[in-house]
């Protein structure tokens, strides 16, 4: 191996003991041979390994705890207040959503029975409608068989199928006809 | 750093306050110092440590043993405290030379012991200014932590190589300025 890269191992693996065996043993017998290479080695280990090795620990400040548990605390509190925004949502939203429900459904209704026109202007044909077409229908049916055979009255121009086809002879029963 | 007992972390995780102050006391000095090293600045490293055991006490329930405590505490407080040394380098600075005024005047009656372990700190301190913020992280965990490079490697997620070519690269930047006339070897 070449100075620069003895010393590349110098100043990492070597000093540090990651590598070992042959490579340990060709870097001892270089720096036994190179000076230049021997002073580099106690160049690092004085400006860049030594002064490391010898410094105390620092030891923690005590106010460090207290700050710890009052940050414990506030987050243990927040946590609390969470908890209880989301138990009260949890608690409003099927309140929300039952009364979202009902309108919607009383809204579906209506507009299920509403009569609506379709593009063009007429009626859209519903049960609904025809039924209630067939029951004014029978209702003025009804009412143009009590002109003709009336309770009180006589029987004067009955149809062959039992239906009377005189009139009351007032404006309103002619015009309900 | 020692590991520590599975049993005790599994009480802390349970929310056993005591357990939890045991894992406080057995690692917080680790922690301050690794986070004082790298910010270069006690009221940050005070913050950092602060925010890495309430990070632990967060998280520590949802640990699942796949690598080491220690290894994860490496991990959560050299990210802390790079992250606030890159955010606070100038306010940083300026306090420094702020902490270095109050120790001047500290050492008027300080004793012996006191003044050589002062300027070893101090010269430390000044070593580690010279560093970017992850050499000086590989630089601290391997010379103050004694850790190997596949350990460091493994706390901050980055290959071997690198953390051999951080230290290495550290440690050539250290030997300049040491040859440029900087603090005596």
């Amino acid at each position: 191996m070449k100075c620069t890269e003895i010393r590349e191992l110098i100043a990492s693996d070597y000093l540090d003991g990651e590598i070992e065996g042959d490579a340990r043993g060709e870097v001892a017998r270089h720096l036994e041979a190179c000076l230049g290479c021997r002073q580099f080695e106690g160049t690092v280990r004085r400006a860049a390994v030594d002064p490391f090795r010898g410094a105390p620990r620092d030891t923690a400040p005590a106010s460090l705890w207290l700050k710890v548990q009052r940050g414990i605390a506030r987050e243990q509190e927040r946590g609390v207040c969470a908890a209880l925004t989301r138990a009260w949502r949890s608690l409003r939203f099927p309140a929300y959503a039952a009364a979202s429900a009902a309108a919607a459904a009383l809204i579906a209704v209506f507009l299920a029975r509403a009569p609506f026109t379709v593009p063009g202007g007429t009626r859209a044909p519903s049960a609904d409608t025809e039924e209630l077409q067939a029951y004014l229908q029978e209702q003025l049916s009804s009412l143009a068989s009590h002109g003709n055979n009336g309770p009180g009255e006589s029987s004067s121009g009955e149809t062959a199928d039992g239906s009377s086809s005189a009139n009351y002879g007032t404006l309103v029963e002619e015009y309900l006809m | 750093m020692q590991p520590l007992p599975k049993e005790l972390l599994i009480e802390a995780s349970g929310g056993d306050a005591d357990a939890f102050e045991k894992i406080y006391r057995a690692t917080a000095d680790y922690v301050y110092t690794i986070a004082l090293k790298i910010t270069g600045h006690r009221a940050d490293a005070e913050e950092v440590a602060q925010d890495v055991f309430l990070k632990i006490h967060r998280e520590l329930g949802n640990f699942r043993f796949e690598s080491a405590f220690t290894t994860w505490l490496y991990r959560i407080t050299v990210n802390s405290a790079i992250s606030t040394s890159r955010k606070t380098a100038r306010r940083r600075t300026r306090q420094v030379e702020f902490d270095d005024g109050i120790a001047v005047e500290d050492e008027r009656n300080a004793t012996r012991e006191a003044i050589e372990k002062e300027g070893n700190q101090a010269h430390v301190r000044s070593m580690l200014e010279a560093l970017n913020p992850d050499q000086r992280a590989c630089i601290v965990l391997r010379e103050m932590e004694g850790m190997r490079y596949g350990e460091i490697a493994e706390a901050l997620r980055i290959s071997i190589n690198t953390v051999r070519s951080r230290i290495r690269r550290a440690r050539e930047t250290l030997v300049a300025r040491a040859r440029q006339g900087g603090p005596p070897q």
